[in-house]
């Protein structure tokens, strides 16, 4: 059985940077380390981005994202393993009502530790928007085999799942095992 | 002859040359971007990479020369300490006609990658037979170099951004 969803969810759980590209209206990539929740009961991510940043500007005009979680070994590239998002932002100024952000809140400071007493709404007196990316594919890789994965088999766990495996660029479907 | 770039300040010019892993971002002619690791060595004005044929981004490549270049160094005792230098410019893939016309400042950039990576290097070259063909690092049959010239830079520490900029232009 692939190990690639529990992989993915592993990677994107625990690591703490996401490299988060956006592009502007002439279709110019921009890339940042930013941090990030996963919210694996619904397959989102979400960011705190400020008001005035330009990934927060591209990605109202090109909703399109696409980030990256990796982790990194500098001996043996075959231990080098990541995970790449590709989705669709929205941004979320934290005051509309429907945005559940005690939950996101919660998130953020089970995984980063922040203190309740941090500000979590404000960063440098920039206001902080809240953007949740709803995943449409992911791709995970170690070494050199790819796994693209549809978002139920890292979400849900489900047995039966199907995954596209690349292994030297070549695409091959692998049907879970049930039982 | 090792050309030498003065004008980044020592921050940036430090991520440079010392920054191991960076991350390419691409996009394709509509816009959707992609973001994946890679490793590099800096030459000049320029990042210089290889890129697996199969792979999406060098399509992406094909059809928008334009893409943003990452190299972070991260500190696991403080997250916020952080530093990292974003590099905005052009690609551009060479074939076999483009690496016969810069014979030399290939065979350099080849040079700069075997003395960057020489773990990676005696991986590759240990476990190629066992390796997926575009896994492998032959050049055109495998990969192929792109170069990234650099247009404008960023430099972040903290998660903010400080403006740099370089002595000379």
């Amino acid at each position: 059985m692939s190990q690639a969803p529990v992989t993915a969810k592993r990677i994107l759980t625990e690591e703490a940077f996401a490299y988060f590209c956006t592009t502007d209206m002439r279709n110019r990539p921009h890339l940042v380390p930013v941090f990030f929740i996963f919210d694996s009961s619904n397959c989102h991510a979400y960011f705190l981005f400020s008001r005035e940043s330009k990934k927060l500007r591209n990605l109202r005009s090109h909703p399109r994202v696409s980030f990256t979680v990796d982790v990194r070994d500098a001996v043996n590239p075959l231990e080098n393993k990541g995970v790449m998002i590709r989705g669709d932002a929205k941004a979320e100024p934290l005051d509309d009502p429907g945005v559940d952000k005690d939950h996101v809140k919660h998130l953020f400071e089970e995984k980063y530790g922040w203190s309740s007493s941090q500000s979590f709404y404000r960063h440098n007196h920039d206001e902080r928007i809240l953007v949740d990316v709803s995943i449409r594919k992911i791709t995970c890789w170690q070494g050199p085999t790819f796994l693209s994965c549809p978002k139920f088999c890292i979400a849900s766990r489900r047995r039966g799942g199907v995954c596209t495996s690349s292994v030297g660029g070549e695409d091959h479907e692998i049907r879970r095992s049930r039982g | 002859m090792h050309r030498e770039v003065p004008d980044f300040p020592a921050e940036v010019r430090w991520l440079l040359e010392e920054g191991y892993f960076g991350y390419l971002g691409t996009a394709d002619s509509r816009g959707n971007p992609q973001v994946t690791p890679v490793i590099f060595v800096q030459e000049g004005n320029s990042l210089f990479l290889t890129i697996s044929r199969v792979a999406e981004k060098l399509k992406n490549l094909r059809q928008n020369e334009r893409v943003a270049f990452l190299i972070d160094i991260r500190d696991p005792s403080d997250l916020a300490n952080n530093r990292a230098v974003l590099i905005e410019g052009r690609a551009k893939i060479y074939g076999i006609f483009d690496v016969l016309s810069n014979l030399r400042r290939a065979l350099r950039v080849r040079g700069l990658l075997l003395k960057k990576y020489p773990k990676y290097a005696a991986f590759y070259a240990a476990k190629r037979s066992l390796l997926p063909k575009p896994w492998r690092t032959t050049l055109f049959i495998s990969r192929l170099l792109v170069e990234v010239e650099i247009g404008r830079f960023s430099y972040m520490r903290e998660t903010k951004p400080l403006a740099l900029e370089r002595s000379a232009e």
